[in-house]
């Protein structure tokens, strides 16, 4: 076994660089319990002992989704994605614009997920919680929740980053908030015929989404109850009928 | 950019751009004030690349209401503002809706008031300045339990698309704690308040939103009344003022001064909390409050490179029965068998902290936590257990390792007016989790107290005109801000390195168990960083752009700032109380520290005094003779 991981980091200052480049770093194992090491404790290495690189983070613990890119060709958190001895290359979130180095700009997919209309919509103001199953609460509401909005999911889609179906799809991130409310009893609106509008059908099943979440949110299996559900409402397009 | 004089450029109005000389980036002597635009050569010092000219506009934004920080203070003191008709700019040096404590956006546990009879409210206060330990600025603890219940918290997240926790038979946590309520403590527990809901209505109600944007100092107008905010645009390293007749500080703790200089970061917080709210306070003239009651929790010691899962092992009270010692022995039964008088975070925090000083904690100075039958208990497992297992394909023990970790200050300005939380300086307020940290309600009083400063701050702008920018002061900000892009000789100390000191300087003597000696030193450390050090200190990274030294260079300077402040009030607390443990004064002193700590920089020197606690609602005598006295020893 290696002692030691090589990472081999994107590097682009748009303010001076012509063209990114990669920069090569040795980084030395760290042993711990787990026979792990994450993308953070490489990029925090590198960056106190060796040179400053350009990464944004917060909690360190899953949770903020600041550090998200591309480690290995898979987009995650760099906090939460393990690492063995060797190799392993560091980029940014496919199809986001750099501000530097491993920082991308998320807010104008961020806005995606305001423009769902994301709260509950009632007539009156919630008085009182109702009742949600337990099952429906841990297995989907509370990892909709927990959603870093790190945009993975937008990096990984082959609807948006293959079909280049942006301008017709929300993307899988934005459509878990329709979700959420359409799995919410408290909400009075009508969210299937909101996540036909917003291109459900455009997503084509490939599952990434689900494979890269970090919450462990059933993306895809979700977005497939709401095609479903749309299809019963006489909602899916003729152009995708089969 | 043509030359603008200091005259035209005030009659020019607001929303603006004007231009000001940074004389100190291009390395020549400051030139008056905003009298010409210069430019100035940022070297292009990696990749390749050609230097860039670059002239430093001021980009001048203006609002009713400026909000600095977006966690859940920020936001409901935003949300409140603009029902009450101001226009809103919030500022947020990260990422909006993910900085801070709030970012982490974990569905915080709540407990709440807001199904209680507003005329319970006066007496459950009341009875609250006991829970903490006495040092509770009553009149302010009065109005928040009022803004508390009017805030609705709970309701309000699940309004805005918070699902909030359920039990088995699938019935909300509010709903079940609500039965359990009565008259006397209408307090009900709830879990699942999650800050980004929050964040996007107040996006969608109409915030103008400034992350990655990182606020330098309060700026005053030349009555002394607050007139705005001096920034850096984090992304492009622009020089940004925002003009406002009122200012809310919402930036939360500074427990970021316990981090520590290796993977296992000793703060369950974020990154982010380096007390720049405090240090621009104190910058301000105004003195602080208990700014030595830092309240730790227990974090996992292991993988080293994560932090503990929040909420996971933390050993949140009611559930503490899962801590135990070095000899497997529990150490908290006082509290489960007496929760009406010891139910506190503080009381649980003394007796880990008594555990490990006197010689029964774990080999890296913590406490074990027992997973047994996690799996029943959902809230707790899925952080801990199933998270382990799921990313780093490990296995929880048994018993977990715990260290104590800072994750809130209690600190504030001393005085605010209780109604409005306006502080000292006129149209200058404080939102956040004070007073006492250990209380149980740090969510509610963020909100409680941004509730009644968002309302003061709209109000605050219709009867005032807007405060005139003094354009020394925004130089004389923005010369020191930028002058550490000049400090590059050989003596010069890379922020991120001078950062570490601090920490270390502090965890030195502010650890959780402190003493005279310790503490002294920290002051003596901290002190010899900001005279020596500080001056000295540079950056790796030379290019404006996303540029995280400089940052942390920003972050640093206030960092020693609110250290030193922290150990001047720990030094003359001489007794154990609170979230402040003292091994030279290991006893609970109700006879002589019924008080409340207070210090400021007067004209660069400390001045500190212990000031007995107002007693309005309960008398002195009362506290003294009804404080549970669970001291270290």
């Amino acid at each position: 076994m290696a002692d030691s991981i090589t990472a081999k980091i994107f590097r682009y200052d748009p303010t001076v660089d012509e063209e990114p480049y990669y920069s090569t770093y040795e980084v030395p194992w760290v042993e711990d319990p787990t026979n792990k090491m994450t993308g953070m404790q490489v990029l925090q290495y590198i960056h106190e002992e060796i040179e400053p690189i350009a990464y944004d983070y917060s909690c360190i613990s899953g949770l903020c989704g600041r550090c998200s890119m591309v480690i290995d060709g898979i987009p995650g958190l760099a906090c939460w994605t393990t690492l063995e001895p060797g190799t392993h290359t560091f980029e940014p979130l496919t199809g986001f614009p750099v501000i530097k180095d491993l920082v991308v700009d998320r807010s104008a997919i961020k806005e995606r997920f305001t423009d769902t209309e994301p709260y509950n919509k009632t007539v009156n103001p919630i008085s009182e919680i109702k009742d949600i199953d337990y099952d429906l609460y841990w297995e989907t509401l509370e990892r909709i929740n927990m959603c870093r909005e790190c945009m993975s999911c937008y990096a990984s889609c082959q609807a948006l980053q293959m079909n280049n179906a942006w301008e017709k799809y929300i993307g899988p991130g934005a459509m878990m908030t329709i979700a959420q409310r359409y799995y919410d009893p408290h909400d009075e609106a009508n969210r299937v015929e909101q996540a036909a509008f917003a291109g459900v059908f455009e997503c084509i099943q490939c599952g990434n989404c689900t494979n890269v979440c970090p919450a462990g949110i059933p993306v895809a299996e979700t977005i497939a109850v709401l095609q479903k559900e749309a299809e019963a409402a006489g909602l899916k397009p003729e152009a995708k009928s089969e | 950019m043509g030359n603008i004089s200091r005259r035209t450029f005030l009659a020019s109005g607001v929303a603006g751009a004007g231009a000001i000389a940074l004389g100190s980036l291009a390395g020549c002597s400051p030139s008056s004030t905003g009298s010409s635009a210069t430019t100035s050569e940022v070297g292009g010092q990696r990749g390749g690349g050609a230097a860039t000219s670059h002239t430093q506009n001021v980009v001048v934004h203006e609002a009713d209401v400026i909000v600095v920080g977006s966690g859940i203070a920020g936001l409901t003191a935003a949300r409140r503002a603009i029902d009450e008709g101001a226009t809103v700019a919030i500022i947020d040096k990260g990422p909006y809706g993910h900085s801070g404590a709030s970012g982490h956006n974990w569905g915080h546990s709540v407990a709440t008031v807001e199904y209680a009879d507003p005329a319970s409210l006066p007496a459950f206060a009341a009875g609250l300045l006991f829970v903490g330990d006495g040092m509770v600025d009553q009149n302010y603890m009065l109005n928040l339990a009022t803004a508390w219940h009017d805030v609705r918290p709970m309701l309000t997240s699940v309004q805005l698309g918070s699902v909030t926790e359920h039990n088995k038979e699938g019935v909300s946590c509010s709903v079940v704690n609500q039965a359990n309520s009565v008259p006397e403590n209408p307090t009900v527990q709830d879990a699942g308040l999650f800050p980004r809901v929050f964040a996007r209505q107040v996006k969608r109600a109409g915030a103008q939103i400034y992350d990655y944007t990182y606020a330098l100092d309060v700026l005053k107008d030349p009555d002394g009344a607050t007139a705005g905010i001096a920034a850096i645009n984090l992304k492009t390293g622009e020089p940004v003022v925002f003009r406002s007749r009122a200012v809310i500080l919402a930036t939360g703790s500074f427990v970021w001064l316990c981090g520590w200089n290796g993977m296992t970061p000793y703060s369950h917080s974020s990154a982010d909390c380096t007390g720049d709210g405090a240090a621009m306070f104190i910058r301000a003239g105004l003195p602080m409050r208990d700014m030595e009651e830092i309240c730790q929790d227990n974090g996992q010691w292991y993988p080293t490179g994560t932090r503990q899962c929040m909420t996971g092992m933390g050993v949140e009270l009611p559930d503490h029965y899962r801590g135990f010692n070095n000899n497997y022995e529990s150490f908290s039964d006082i509290i489960t068998e007496n929760p009406a008088a010891y139910m506190n975070q503080g009381t649980y925090m003394r007796l880990t902290l008594r555990e490990i000083w006197q010689g029964r904690g774990t080999e890296h100075g913590g406490i074990w936590a027992l997973t047994d039958d996690l799996e029943n208990e959902e809230r707790y497992y899925r952080p801990a257990k199933w998270n382990m297992k799921r990313i780093f394909d490990y296995d929880l023990p048994q018993y977990v390792e715990l260290v104590p970790q800072a994750w809130e200050t209690a600190g504030r300005p001393f005085n605010i007016d209780p109604q409005t939380c306006e502080t000292e300086v006129s149209g200058l307020f404080y939102a956040g989790g004070a007073p006492t940290v250990w209380n149980g309600f740090v969510v509610a009083s963020c909100m409680g107290s941004a509730w009644m400063a968002g309302k003061a701050a709209a109000d605050l702008t219709r009867t005032d005109e807007r405060g005139v920018i003094d354009w020394n002061q925004v130089s004389d900000i923005f010369n020191e801000a930028y002058s550490y892009f000049d400090n590059t000789g050989d003596d010069a100390i890379r922020s991120r390195k001078l950062m570490r000191n601090v920490q270390n300087a502090f965890w030195d003597g502010m650890y959780f168990l402190r003493d005279e000696e310790g503490i002294q030193g920290t002051i003596d450390e901290l002190t010899r960083i900001q005279n020596e050090d500080l001056p000295h200190m540079g950056l790796g990274d030379h290019t404006p752009q996303f540029n995280m030294d400089w940052r942390n260079a920003l972050e640093t300077r206030n960092m020693v700032t609110v250290g030193i402040a922290a150990a001047q009030a720990a030094l003359i607390r001489r007794e154990t109380r609170g979230a402040h443990c003292r091994t030279d004064y290991p006893k609970v002193d109700n006879e002589n520290y019924m008080v409340n700590t207070k210090v400021a920089l007067k004209d660069g020197s400390w001045e500190s005094e212990l000031v007995p606690v107002d007693d309005p609602l309960v008398s002195r005598e009362d506290l003294i003779a009804g404080i549970a006295t669970v001291g270290i020893d």
